[in-house]
């Protein structure tokens, strides 16, 4: 049991440095797409997500998919970031108002 | 704290709870009125630049740099906008197809009416500035829109802007519920951190007006659209209220919002309110 | 046709302060449009500033000159009421002129 948890765990440590594949690329692309959409809802869509969801697309049609994937999980990263802003600021805006 | 409590409450069972518009009003926005808002907000500036008369302000930058104002002298000996306003003046008074002109869609012919602009419309239930009320009076008349931000809007509104200079700011909230929810949708965007930079307008030009961002001196936000449209020479062209606010946008790096976007149009809405008593100094020159 | 120049000659103690404002796209030839394809060279060569029939001032102007150029200058001996002629020449044989007075 042991051997075989051992063996699983080399396997999936080799497995993380693989070379994405077309069908990974496209769903973080796709995830990131959706986000972007929750963020556009909020009103605030940041420039660099946008450029590098441009960029992950790019790199699809282009086959690089390792490119494809580093650039949807930036897109992500980003749109998250932006999505907790708008959130944050739906209050935070008022500390701003002069009084 | 009770605010976030009631807040997160509405956000559970908002939908199923019908919520008094007043108490939603006050835990959503300030409880203040827009005048107090106004008075507020002109007391500020005044505070930070008291050598600055209110007629002043429209001058942005140039009101507050000794420096930027002697060189801003220099440039007005031969505005850069002089040709915009030629060609705003021929095309103001010159009949649409249908024999109609400009003058036929606005109070007093359209002249010296700039400083009413934007106003509520209590009949389509929104923010109407000059630039829409423009491109509403070709479209009523059988012509094509023109295109925001430059070229021939900006000509016009040029044009326009110079029949009302020295006239100070009139803007009205009518005693309508979705005029006041405009005017607080406007003064939340003004207040609002966007795009990667994370500013908000009120970062720039409140609290660091007067100071500088680059090369640039930062305008008050105080009488900041009295100028409009302006001459700016980083564009090398025209420009209106809608290419300044996209291009902030941008800057900000915020995805910008459409020209005449119901956004944009209710931050005018705000920003001009805020300006009540600032006379119109349009077009202008920035650098 | 409105004329594409403006001009202000003031004369104080016999210096003539002149400020011209000229209309024109002065495109350098370098820039792109928003197709991707080079915005052709239109730009003004040389103007000439002529005081009495006699030049008093010519510009080489180039790629280099923005647009809707400002140019200022003052020169010695001309009086109120004298005739000033400017005139510009553009790199595609465009021109125009315009003939004002000294105030």
């Amino acid at each position: 049991m042991r051997i075989l948890s051992a063996f699983t765990l080399l396997l999936m440590s080799c497995c993380a440095t693989h070379a994405a594949t077309q069908q990974e690329a496209e769903a973080a692309l796709a995830a990131a797409r959706q986000k972007e959409a929750e963020a556009g809802k909020l009103g605030d869509r940041w420039l660099p997500a946008e450029a590098m969801l441009k960029a992950a697309q790019k790199a699809l049609e282009d086959q690089d998919f390792d490119h494809a994937l580093a650039a949807a999980a930036e897109a992500q990263a980003l749109t998250e970031r932006a999505i907790a802003q708008s959130k944050e600021q739906e209050t935070a805006w008022h500390d701003a108002v002069i009084r | 704290m009770k605010a976030t409590v009631l807040l997160s409450l509405i956000v559970l069972f908002g939908s199923s709870v019908d919520m008094p518009s007043d108490v939603v009003r006050a835990l959503g926005a300030e409880s203040s009125t827009p005048a107090a808002d106004m008075d507020a907000f002109q007391a500020y500036f005044h505070g930070r630049f008291p050598n600055v008369k209110t007629a002043d302000f429209a001058n942005g930058p140039y009101a507050v740099d000794a420096d930027m104002r002697k060189q801003w002298e220099e440039i007005m000996q031969f505005p850069p906008y002089d040709f915009a306003i030629d060609e705003g003046k021929t095309a103001f008074e010159t009949p649409f197809t249908n024999g109609k002109t400009y003058a036929d869609c606005f109070d007093n012919r359209g002249i010296g009416v700039r400083q009413n602009f934007p106003y509520f419309d209590t009949k389509s239930g929104e923010v109407v500035t000059l630039d829409l009320a423009i491109n509403r009076c070709r479209i009523a008349n059988g012509e094509k829109p023109l295109p925001y931000q430059v070229g021939m809007m900006a000509s016009l509104t040029a044009y326009m802007a110079q029949t009302s200079n020295g006239k100070p700011f009139d803007i009205k909230i009518p005693d309508d519920p979705r005029a006041i929810t405009a005017y607080e949708d406007g003064k939340k965007y003004f207040y609002t951190r966007r795009g990667q930079l994370g500013f908000s307008c009120s970062s720039c030009h409140v609290g660091a007006s007067g100071h500088r961002l680059r090369g640039d001196i930062l305008a008050p936000a105080l009488g900041i659209l009295a100028s409009f449209p302006i001459y700016r020479s980083d564009w090398g062209s025209m420009g209106t209220i809608d290419r300044r606010f996209t291009s902030c946008s941008s800057q900000m790096r915020s995805q910008p919002l459409p020209p005449q976007d119901v956004s944009y149009r209710n931050l005018e809405y705000f920003l001009s309110f805020m300006s009540n008593g600032v006379p119109i100094a349009g077009p202008g020159t920035r650098p | 046709m409105a004329s594409t120049i403006r001009i202000r000659a003031l004369e104080i103690n016999g210096t003539v302060n002149v400020q011209a404002l000229i209309q024109h796209p002065m495109d350098s030839g370098l820039v792109k449009n928003s197709d991707g394809l080079l915005i052709p060279a239109h730009h003004i060569e040389t103007v000439t500033f002529e005081h009495n029939n006699k030049i008093v001032l010519t510009a080489f102007w180039g790629p280099a000159v923005s647009k809707d150029p400002y140019i200022k200058f003052s020169f010695k001996g001309g009086a109120k009421g004298d005739p000033l002629k400017v005139t510009w020449i553009d790199n595609l044989g465009n021109t125009d002129t315009l003939a004002a007075m000294i105030a």
